[in-house]
């Protein structure tokens, strides 16, 4: 009904206006010709060319997907053992709160932390250290998905593959993982853009040799922002606006199953 | 005939309940056999037990004289038609239907005539490539059902299985079932709460009630010989009148009611069952009172009059008789015809 809103479009709009506005100018502005960041002199893709040649954009672009893809891997498969256990066995729940909390810890509390017990262990900074920190707090958002899927589906799935003949290794394969498919799509995908643009943990867990891409635009920036830092982020924009609408279109799948 | 599955003094404990209580059955051959009783009264832990599904505390229960409580649940000859259904909503119906064939590695071709026989059986060739989410209720039901029967079980166990169905559809289920039974030749156990769905369905019944058997019988003759004050309440339509023994008669509510011969002793308390349809309106009557209200039910009409007592008495009544509610109604019926129960 497009008539109905009347009156309230003027919230609505200047709502939308407020959430979009800054990213408009910033893909706006990654178009620009001038060297001065914010002042519009003509369209231009030169910034683009500007960071493929760049040698440590496109080092700190490759650190990030190595820890995205290995902590999304590593992930999915932790936390999708975690919700099942958790769905199967669990008498208190008290069990699953600790086990979902890590998604809602204060990012900074977490870094230190890890940090802490990184350096206690006399472990070696570096992106290995960083994978392990995201792939702490990622697996907690795809227990928390995988394991809302699971309360969905009918626990007699199970018991009928069993019925009919199937062992329990194949049953979990053949009707287990297919049940929940929707979910480990939407959580590794989740998982995956987390990864890719977190700044706090990677900061304080990384070592100073293997820089991803979210430190390395952070000690770009310190000294003014250039205007490749426009095209940049307009990047990994593009990518997690991407990675979030797959993801989503897979929840909504979920919902109709 | 022998018993072909025998359940022995099986019992099962969860935390406080007693869900199973040294339960013995024998079920025939080619039978089909209910299991029916309230909620919670065991009847569905029995059948996962059967199924491989539960595991009891003591007590045996063999097939064919085997063991079967030592074969894991997917080496089972029995398979469960689950009350959900249970169909797997990633796979088409045929796939559903094919899935414990290929686990038991047939060739390809033997399985594809098997799941094409069992799905004409079932009338649901047309629908073979859809997914469960695009099927009615019913024939979400004939897919589990095929997909049970296809493996050729030694026993088809059914939890609930016509429950989620609506009346009509249910009717003509049972039907089907019957037939299904009788063509395949699979004993059938089932499971249901409902007396109506079980007398009408089953060859034999066994009542059970908090963890324990009450009675195996027939449907006629749990109808017509109720063993306890239980049965005959729980099987048909039925008043019951509670009361002290006299000699010759029962004292319920301060009126004697004549009674059949019995071997209960005079000065015990005793149940007194009367089927509606035995009760008949009459010039005179062993007890008089005022009609309440009457219940149409298409052939006839079940009329509820108020005699004093602390229920309401049944009668059932042709449609042409029905006195209006409000007029004095004379009850007479025959002692023969009424049962007289011990009062636990």
């Amino acid at each position: 009904m497009p008539n109905r809103l009347g009156w309230l479009r003027i919230p609505l709009y200047g709502v939308l206006v407020f959430l979009y506005l800054p990213i408009s100018v910033l893909i706006f502005m990654s178009f620009n010709k001038s060297d001065a960041p914010f002042t519009w002199t003509g369209f231009s893709t030169k910034w683009y060319s500007v960071l493929i040649s760049s040698p440590n954009i496109m080092e700190g672009f490759k650190n990030t997907l190595i820890v995205a893809i290995v902590t999304t891997i590593i992930s999915l498969v932790l936390g999708t053992l975690l919700a099942i256990g958790l769905a199967r066995y669990q008498k208190s729940s008290s069990l699953e709160a600790v086990a979902l909390t890590p998604a809602i810890f204060p990012d900074l509390a977490l870094a230190i932390g890890l940090l802490a017990l990184f350096t206690s262990l006399h472990l070696t900074l570096g992106l290995h250290s960083v994978i392990i920190s995201h792939a702490l707090f990622c697996m907690a958002f795809v227990t928390a998905i995988v394991r809302g899927r699971l309360a969905q589906i009918d626990s007699s799935l199970e018991e009928a593959a069993q019925d009919l003949g199937d062992t329990a290794v194949g049953t979990f394969f053949r009707i287990t993982l297919p049940s929940i498919k929707p979910a480990l799509i939407a959580g590794g995908l989740l998982a995956f853009t987390l990864s890719l643009d977190e700044f706090v943990i990677a900061f304080f867990t990384n070592g100073p040799s293997s820089p991803t891409l979210p430190i390395v635009i952070y000690s770009m920036v310190r000294f003014g922002v250039s205007p490749e830092i426009n095209a940049l982020a307009t990047v990994v924009l593009l990518i997690s606006a991407l990675i979030v609408t797959i993801a989503q279109r897979n929840v909504k799948v979920q919902d109709q199953l | 005939m022998t018993s072909f599955l025998n359940i022995a003094g099986v019992s099962k404990r969860y935390g406080d309940v007693q869900a199973l209580n040294n339960v013995s059955i024998e079920i025939r051959e080619n039978e089909f056999f209910a299991l029916l009783g309230p909620s919670g009264c065991g009847k569905t832990t029995l059948l996962r037990a059967l199924a491989g599904l539960e595991s009891l505390d003591s007590g045996v229960v063999t097939l064919a004289n085997e063991d079967l409580l030592s074969v894991p649940a997917n080496k089972r000859p029995v398979n469960l038609m689950f009350q959900s259904y249970a169909l797997f909503p990633h796979l088409n119906v045929y796939d559903n239907v094919a899935y414990g064939l290929r686990r038991e590695k047939l060739d390809s071709t033997e399985i594809d005539q098997r799941v094409h026989d069992v799905l004409k059986t079932v009338g649901l060739l047309d629908q073979k490539d859809r997914r469960p989410s695009q099927l009615s209720g019913g024939q979400k039901q004939r897919v589990a059902l095929a997909r049970a029967i296809v493996k050729r079980p030694k026993i088809l166990l059914l939890d609930e299985p016509l429950s989620a169905l609506d009346k009509k559809v249910r009717s003509e289920m049972q039907l089907e079932l019957k037939r299904l039974q009788h063509e395949a030749g699979i004993t059938f156990i089932i499971v249901t709460h409902d007396q109506e769905e079980a007398m009408s369905i089953a060859n034999r019944i066994a009542l059970m009630d908090k963890g324990e058997v009450v009675q195996v019988a027939t449907p006629v003759e749990m109808y017509s010989a109720p063993k306890t004050k239980f049965v005959a309440d729980f099987i048909g339509t039925s008043n019951l009148f509670a009361g002290t023994l006299g000699s010759g008669n029962i004292s319920v509510a301060g009126k004697n009611l004549p009674i059949p011969s019995t071997q209960l002793a005079s000065g015990s308390r005793a149940v007194l069952l009367l089927r509606p349809e035995d009760i008949s309106l009459s010039a005179t009557g062993e007890i008089t009172g005022t009609l309440v209200s009457s219940n149409f039910y298409g052939g006839s009409s079940l009329l509820f009059v108020d005699c004093g007592f602390e229920q309401l008495v049944k009668v059932s009544c042709a449609l042409n008789q029905v006195p209006s509610v409000g007029s004095t109604c004379h009850l007479s019926w025959s002692a023969a015809d009424s049962i007289l129960l011990a009062d636990a």
